[in-house]
This record gives C-alpha cells, structure tokens and sequence, in this order.
C-alpha cells in the first residue's frame, strides 16, 4: 500500500480484499485461452481494425464483382458442354445430399487409391476389381477423421446421368459398437449458514464420488467442473452447489454408473451417450462403406433398367469420410459412396 | 499509392506481441473485475482483452498509459454487467482443494462475507475499493476517476470505513 498513514484496520481490510480477488494461475490461463481463441477470429472479423490501406473496400467490392462474374460465366460454360454433349444428360433423383460429408471432395478418389485393397464387402469389391484394369481411382475413407456435427442427416441416395456416365451415391450409417458416456451429477443445497450448505454439497460429492468408484469408474475419469457458493446479501440465504462429470465407455459401464449415481440421495443426475462419441473402428467403416456401395450399384442398376440403358464399366468410386450428423436417434455418423459408371 | 509509411508485421506477431501484453496485464485487470464484478470476472477479462485487440490500433494513436486504456474497457463491461444483474452475488469460481473442507468452507464464508459487503457499497465505492485492491495506486486510480491522487486517496478512506462499517453489522 503506497500510504504509510492509514490506519491498520483498514490496511487489513485492504489486504483481505487484495487475497479475495487475487487470481489464481488457472483463472488467468483460462482467459488467456478465451483469449488467445479469439484473436485470429478478431482479427478477421475486426477487417479494418488493424492497419489496412483505405482503399481496402474498393478493392474488396471489386474483387467481389469480379468473382460474381466468373462464377456466372462458369456456370453458363456448364450449362452450354451438357446441353451439347452427344449422350444424353438428366438428373434422375436431383437434390444433392444435405450432409456434413460434402467437405470430402473428388480429389480423394486418386489420394486415397492405395487403401483400396482394404474395401470390405459388396460392390466395392466389384468396383476395385472393374477399376483396376482402366486405372480408375478407388478412394476408401480414412476410419477417424471426424467431422464436427453440423447438420441434420437429411442425406438420401442420389443417382445422375452425367453426360455419358452415371454416377450413383449410396449412404450408410457406421454402426460403431463403443459407446462414449457422460454422467452429469450436480448437487445444490441451500440455507442460511453457508459453511453447513458448502459441507453438505462436499459430503454429497464426496458420495458420489465413492459410487462411481464402486462402479468401476476410475478417478481420473471424474472430475468436479465447478464448486460455488453464492448468497443473496438481503435474505441471508446461501447456496452452494457443485457439478461433476463422469466418462465412461461402453454402454453397460454407463448404465451402471449411472444407477450407482442415483443411488445417493440429494443429487440430481442425468447421463448421456452417443454412438458417435466413440472413434469406429477400420473394420466398422469399411462395413458401412460396403453397404453404401452396395446401395449405390443397386441404384445404379434399377436406374439404368428404368431408363432403358446398359451400364458399362466402373469409372471410379469415391467413399467420403464419415461425417457427423443428428438423425431420429441423435447423433450419428455416415459414410457416402459415389460409384460412377460408363454407359455403353 | 498508399500513405501508410509502416508495414503491418504478420499476424502471428502481432498476436505474441498481444498476449506478452495479455501476461503483463490480466493479473491485475481480472483482479479488479473480480472485484467489481465477482463471479462474471473472467467473462468480462477474456472480453476486455478481445476488445482491446480489436482496438489496438486506436490505441496506438494515443499516449495513454496501455494499463489506463485497458481499464477504461474493463471499467465500462464491468458497470454494464453490474447494471444488467440483481442483487444475487456469486462468488469467483473455487476450485475444489480436497479433503480440507473446514478450511475450505471457512475460506469462502470469510470471502462470501467480504464480498457480500463489498457489493452492498454503492458501485462507485464498489469499483474504487476493487481498483486498489487489483494493485492500481492512488495516482492510477485518480487517473481512471478523473480525480487527483489525493481525492482518490481521501475517496478510498471513506470507501474502506463504508466497508468495514458493512462488514460490522
């Protein structure tokens, strides 16, 4: 305190408060993280924040026109090459799927042509064997590679006549067999003697803490998120509550912590599971992209019967990696193959 | 064709030179909004910092002091959020210690208290009693009142008695 004159009491007072407002080293990395987050976002988002030249509009409005117009002409380029193509061109079943799996793009077809010995079932195995002699591409999805929820699985198989081609997407859903759990337990009591109400949130804890351990959940998957008291300064009433979160693999092992959890009274708990959670295994992808194929070439077919023509050999087949999505029951997740076809 | 006679370093520098600032000066401006604004502290620091960022260079223009100019941000979240809530107050988050609950609870009772009675303050009283507490000195506290040093001492004086009056009651 730079005044030698105040009085003690007062610089005890000014010494409790420093000590009560003190933060401590995670409290200061925690922001340093928010922080340290939102910087490019900022700097992004903030344009003319940081120095730009003034003319920086002009430039961005032109560059903006620019890229309309290239768009419209490319878009008027395809339009004119289908219209004179010496096949025919129409679009069977049009609406492109709505998933989050259009990240994947064609270039994966030549990219990932060295997995293709590992296709597992189905008309994948048709296509690799059709593909092999023409040196067409084969791409198989890598197992692990998620992509982040985003949409709702509104994806449907899709088939196209492109030009003298025909290209069929089929989609299944990767039937992964771990599940991943959370169980969420939040305790709260409220009262006006504070030091009772954070003792019985601590003993409640502490509680639960002892079922899932007997549960057979191991410490380091617990953890209290957070322990807090506050208190309404004109009713003298105090509460303190404390939330802890349990991760638990597997199905059964969820289910029994969770019954382990609403065995101690005076809590409030819910769990919640998701397939998707859980990384699938190669095996559990390579099923999944099998039966999408399969799903492709029967579309393909039953397309080709109903317009009357014969289908040639496989061009190529590309497998999209499994994307994330919400479908009737909840999260999940989906591979897409699309197996194009010559038309003789 | 452009007038401006500086090139921006890259971004990522740019960015280091922000969190050396962020490392120098969040001890002292989350101590302060912990105070002010208890437990939306660290909501009101991170958002400081990303604001300060944002202004960075309408800062630069200036000779402010950077701890000056960064309490100016803090101060006017801080006040909006205390407008914004009631009279329930929340304490800065407590990290589960374990097995000393005694102490633990002892703890947050005398802090509950402290803090209790530092929101009963009038806001003005609240906030000057926090800047002091973050470790600002009376000549940086008068700087961001528009007071004197010395009326920002004499303020803090009648602040700490206020205070300690609540905390006897």
């Amino acid at each position: 305190m730079d005044d030698m004159h105040v009085d003690p009491e007062l610089r005890r007072l000014d010494g409790a408060l420093r000590d009560a407002v003190a933060p401590d080293g995670d409290a200061l990395a925690r922001v340093r993280g928010r922080v340290a987050a939102g910087l490019p976002a900022g700097a992004s988002a903030s344009g003319g924040a940081w120095p730009l030249p003034p003319w920086w509009r002009y430039a961005a409005a032109g560059a903006a026109a620019l890229a309309l117009v290239v768009v419209g002409a490319l878009g008027a380029v395809a339009l004119t090459g289908r219209s004179s193509a010496t096949g025919f061109s129409s679009t069977v079943v049009p609406p492109a799927p709505d998933v989050a799996a259009s990240s994947a793009s064609g270039a994966s077809g030549t990219a990932g042509a060295a997995a293709a010995p590992s296709v597992a079932s189905g008309v994948a195995n048709d296509a690799r064997a059709a593909v092999a002699p023409g040196g067409q591409s084969l791409a198989l999805p890598a197992p692990n590679p998620i992509s982040p929820p985003a949409a709702s699985c509104s994806a449907s198989p899709t088939v196209q006549f492109q030009g003298r081609g025909l290209a069929a997407t089929g989609i299944a859903t990767v039937a992964a067999t771990q599940q991943v759990g959370t169980v969420n337990v939040t305790v709260q009591q409220s009262g006006a003697d504070p030091t009772a109400a954070l003792g019985t949130v601590q003993t409640r804890i502490a509680a639960v803490r002892d079922a899932l351990t007997r549960a057979g959940v191991p410490a380091a998957s617990v953890q209290v998120s957070y322990y807090r008291s506050y208190g309404d300064t004109s009713t003298r009433q105090y509460t303190a509550y404390a939330s802890l979160q349990a991760t638990v693999t597997g199905a059964d092992a969820l289910a029994e912590a969770t019954r382990a959890v609403l065995g101690v009274p005076g809590i409030t708990a819910y769990s919640t599971s998701s397939q998707a959670a859980g990384r699938p295994t190669q095996q559990e992808v390579q099923n999944a992209v099998g039966q999408a194929a399969t799903q492709a070439k029967e579309m393909a077919a039953s397309t080709a019967a109903a317009a009357d023509v014969r289908l040639g050999d496989v061009q190529s087949v590309v497998a999209q990696p499994p994307a994330t999505c919400y479908g009737p029951s909840g999260q999940e997740r989906i591979v897409q193959v699309t197996v194009t076809y010559a038309i003789r | 064709m452009s007038t401006d006679a500086t090139v921006a370093p890259p971004s990522h520098r740019l960015e280091q030179a922000f969190l050396d600032l962020y490392d120098r000066e969040a001890p002292v401006v989350l101590a302060y909004l912990r105070g002010a604004a208890g437990d939306d502290a660290e909501d009101l620091a991170a958002e400081t910092f990303l604001r300060a960022w944002r202004r960075w260079p309408s800062y630069r223009a200036t000779d402010r002091p950077v701890r000056h100019w960064l309490f100016r941000i803090a101060r006017n979240l801080a006040i909006d959020r205390v407008r914004r809530r009631g009279r329930l107050m929340v304490l800065p988050l407590l990290r589960e210690t374990g097995g000393a609950g005694d102490a633990l609870a002892a703890g947050v009772v005398d802090r509950l208290q402290l803090l209790a009675a530092l929101e009963a303050l009038a806001p003005d009283e609240r906030e000057l009693l926090a800047m002091r507490a973050a470790g600002l000195s009376f000549a940086e506290v008068g700087a961001q009142l528009g007071r004197t040093e010395a009326a920002a001492r004499m303020a803090w004086h009648r602040s700490a008695r206020r205070l300690q009056a609540h905390l006897e009651r």
